[in-house]
């Protein structure tokens, strides 16, 4: 704030103070009010009260204009008039400020002092005072107030308001001088640490959350600013100006946070330049506060600082109306509001409004609950979001899970047809090999005959199709090609259905198979080995009248062999050929020949022997 | 030697005996079987289908059933499970054509006492009908793996379906291919001893099948309790 400025409003503040203390007291109190008749400034010699060098002055005064590059002490003369003394109620004096450090006495006696009246100064530019004036002696309805007031020239030094009159009405004045400037600063301070705190506390358990970490830089910085309005001694800091310094280090490294806090806030895009510029500007300020002797360039870079500030809140402003969002409508709106209380403060201060205070003080506040209120609105937003993903999500897994049960169903369906096709395609296979082949000889036998064929001829060329057709049946329907897993498993059907055939024809038939395979036999060739029992035993059962019978399989190295003796009547193996017994054994001997084995057939009354022998395939 | 000769030594045979049979070929043989087993042709009643077969059992009552699974009205399991509501100790064999383990597993949980083969010689299908005569009952390897499956490991399903143990040791042999005799030497039992064991096993399956059905249809609310 400039010179001129700081006097503009000050002027108006005293205008609208007068205006307030005309209207109160009536006409006739006024006569008594008691009143500063005269004040008077003088440099200090450092000899006590100056006796000469008095110079008359108007309250609040800044002596850098009269006597500019005066760095110490001033003193100043304030001549108190109170014509009801002893009558009118008690007097009070108020002393809005003074910049920066000072004493005070009531005609020769001490009134108050500050700590500190030489560097490091105290710090009374905020601070208003308020005093009950003691009563006066004797007739005398004058006293003299002296101020003392200690500063730099660079920092308007000088004496601020002074306000004397009736002691209740004076403690009013203090209580809203107070209230404005201390207890409002402590509200706005505290209220900015909480919420950064609170900010600070959140960006740091969730670093993505970055708005969090700006919104509480800008409170930090804010609050370390602002703490300028509550010091009332330099320390830690050595000197005023060190003070100042430090103080125009904080404003600028809040320009910048909230600059970039208001820009991510709105998620601006603006061109790299911009920011980069800024930035720059924002160092340079740095620097020349940090690195720059001297108070000019202190107050340019803060003066360049407030330019910033000032810039930005507009582009946002313009931003924010542009983009037509609620959130951004919100911010434009407080901010037009900070704008507006400024141009409002600036038209009270230099007295075209009347009003008895102002309301920029305020606006940080309203910012700070602004920004925060538009933070918990997002958080808010977007956990809703995270429980809507969270749904969509296990939504989406129920799904995936649904399409994959139907899809390994569909598989499994799959699995089940195409083993269903491979059963089918066996059953051929088998219904070709066996069935089939048979058939086709059948009909050879029949056609290569002169002679009609007699009746037990036809009889055994279907039982032996019916046996091969129940094996290709059985094999289907166990539905596994797999070999029996031992050759007990394999005997065991044909074994208790001819035990049982032969127990009631008292033939004692007897089975030596291996308790294991050491080369487990293919499939097929079980089958065959089945099949060949069963038309040997089925032979021993209708024509043999053995009474002793024996099935044998043995393991060789590479064959595996099975024998079908009995001790029945027997046959002539030559006569056998077109006979209908041979007709079954003719049978198997050529589907043993098939899969490169051998059937051999001895005979003669009380013993009858058939051996199969299929080689085996080292797997 | 595709003929055997009379039973002697039974006391009586149970009758009448209704054959359950379409084809009038089988249904022939079945008799020819029947009457060299020792039946009177008076004893013997037959029934072309399952509403004959109805007819005839609500008329009067039967002491052995052979009932084929494909009849031209429906499937033959229905009406052994209806016989066998009707009378718990009446004989009824299953005549199983190319028919798989299924259909004959199916039959015996309805309450059958055994099956013939109809494709076997005469010879089998009469040791068939001879066993079930004396009070046994026609059993397979395939039949006996399928049971101790069924009955013998699976955890009981009540105190009627629990196969005792030598119940389950008949089993195992028959499993093993072992015939009926060498299972009553190995077991120091009769034969028929051994055979009435078996009839026994198909009854502890009929009982599980229809305890296994009641609870079944209690768990889908069909039934009360």
């Amino acid at each position: 704030m400039t010179p001129a400025a700081t006097t503009r409003l000050y002027r108006a503040f005293f205008c609208t103070l007068a205006l307030s203390l005309m209207l109160q007291p009536g006409p006739a109190a006024a006569d008594c009010a008691p009143h500063i008749a005269s004040v008077m400034a003088a440099r200090d010699s450092g000899q006590g009260r100056p006796v000469d060098g008095w110079q008359p002055v108007t309250l609040p005064d800044d002596w850098s204009l009269r006597w500019p590059g005066h760095d110490g002490s001033v003193w100043y003369r304030l001549q108190l008039q109170r014509p009801c003394a002893g009558t009118a109620p008690a007097s009070a004096l108020v002393i809005h400020y003074l910049i920066m450090a000072g004493e005070v006495f009531i005609n020769d006696s001490l009134l108050w002092r500050d700590r500190h009246l030489t560097e490091p100064l105290s710090r009374s530019w905020n601070s208003p005072r308020y005093w009950v004036l003691p009563e006066t002696t004797g007739a005398k309805a004058e006293d003299i107030v002296w101020v003392r007031v200690a500063g730099v020239a660079a920092q308007t030094p000088g004496l601020g308001r002074v306000s004397v009159g009736h002691q209740d009405a004076m403690l009013a004045l203090y209580q809203r001088e107070l209230w404005r400037t201390r207890t409002l600063s402590v509200i706005n301070l505290t209220v900015s640490a909480v919420l950064g705190t609170l900010a600070l506390f959140v960006w740091l358990a969730f670093p993505a959350h970055r708005m969090f970490g700006y919104y509480a830089l800008t409170s930090i910085c804010w609050v370390l600013f602002g703490l300028n309005t509550l010091a009332t001694e330099a320390w830690p800091f050595p000197s005023t100006e060190a003070v100042a310094r430090a103080n125009h280090l904080a404003y600028i490294l809040f320009i910048a946070s909230f600059c970039v806090f208001t820009w991510r806030l709105l998620a601006l895009r603006h061109p790299d330049w911009l920011e980069k510029g800024l930035g720059m500007l924002g160092l340079a300020a740095l620097g020349m506060i940090l690195l720059v002797p001297g108070w000019g360039p202190l107050r340019l870079a803060g003066h360049l600082g407030t330019l910033i500030l000032l810039l930005n809140i507009l582009y946002v402003i313009g931003q924010a109306l542009r983009r037509r969002q609620p959130e951004d409508y919100v911010v434009a709106v407080t901010f037009l509001l900070l704008i507006t209380i400024a141009v409002r403060d600036l038209l009270v201060l230099a007295g075209m409004l009347k009003s008895d205070y102002v309301l920029t003080p305020y606006t940080c506040l309203l910012f700070m609950v602004m920004a925060a209120v538009l933070l918990g609105v997002r958080v808010a937003r977007s956990s809703r979001r995270i429980e809507r993903f969270n749904q969509e999500l296990s939504d989406a897994v129920d799904q995936a899970c649904t399409d994959l049960s139907r899809t390994l169903e569909k598989e499994h369906q799959l699995a089940i047809n195409n083993s269903r096709l491979q059963e089918r395609l066996q059953l051929a296979h088998d219904l070709h090999d066996g069935l089939g082949g048979q058939i086709v000889r059948s009909i050879m036998v029949i056609e290569q005959r002169d002679t009609p064929l007699q009746n037990d001829r036809f009889l055994s060329m279907l039982k032996l199709l019916r046996d091969d057709l129940r094996q290709v049946i059985d094999s289907g329907a166990s539905a596994t090609a797999a070999a029996p897993a031992t050759p007990a498993e394999w005997a065991a059907p044909l074994r208790y259905r001819f035990a049982n055939l032969c127990d009631a024809l008292g033939i004692n038939l007897a089975w030596q198979v291996p308790e294991t395979w050491q080369t487990p036999p293919s499939a097929l060739q079980c089958l065959l080995l089945a099949r060949l029992a069963e038309e040997a035993l089925t032979n021993v059962v209708k024509h043999s009248q053995a009474h002793q019978a024996r099935v044998t399989l043995q393991q060789h190295e590479h064959a595996l062999v099975l024998r079908v003796e009995d001790d029945g009547i027997g046959f002539d193996v030559e006569a056998l050929q077109g006979a209908s017994l041979g007709i079954g054994l003719d049978s198997m001997r050529a589907r043993a020949e098939r899969m490169g084995g051998t059937l051999t057939l001895h005979s003669c009354p009380g013993a009858t022997v058939l051996e199969a022998r299929l080689p085996l395939q080292d797997r | 030697m595709d003929t055997a000769p009379p039973l002697t030594g039974e006391p009586t045979l149970p009758s009448p005996v209704l054959i359950v049979e379409d084809d009038p070929l089988i249904r022939r043989r079945l008799e020819r079987i029947l009457r060299q087993v020792g039946y009177h042709p008076d004893m013997l009643c037959h029934a072309a289908s399952l509403a004959e077969a109805r007819q005839h059992q609500a008329a009067q009552s039967t002491a052995l059933a052979l009932v084929d699974l494909g009849l031209p009205d429906g499937n033959g399991t229905a009406l052994i499970a209806e016989l066998r509501a009707a009378d718990p100790t009446m004989g009824i064999l299953v005549i199983s054509a190319w028919s798989t383990e299924d259909a004959i597993m199916a039959a015996l949980r309805a309450g059958a006492t055994g099956y013939l083969l109809k494709e076997r010689d005469d010879l089998e299908v009469s040791l068939s009908i001879r066993s079930v005569l004396r009070g046994g009952a026609p059993i397979d390897p395939f039949i006996a793996r399928r049971l101790i499956g069924e009955l013998y490991r699976a955890p009981p399903v009540s105190e009627d379906a629990t196969l005792s143990a030598r119940e389950g040791e008949v089993l195992l042999l028959v499993a093993d291919g072992l015939s009926n005799r060498e299972i009553a030497e190995r077991l120091h039992i009769s034969r028929y001893t051994v055979e009435s064991h078996v009839k026994h096993i198909y009854r502890k399956l009929a009982v599980s099948s229809r305890v296994r059905a009641i609870s079944e249809a209690r768990s889908r609310g069909l039934l009360d309790g």
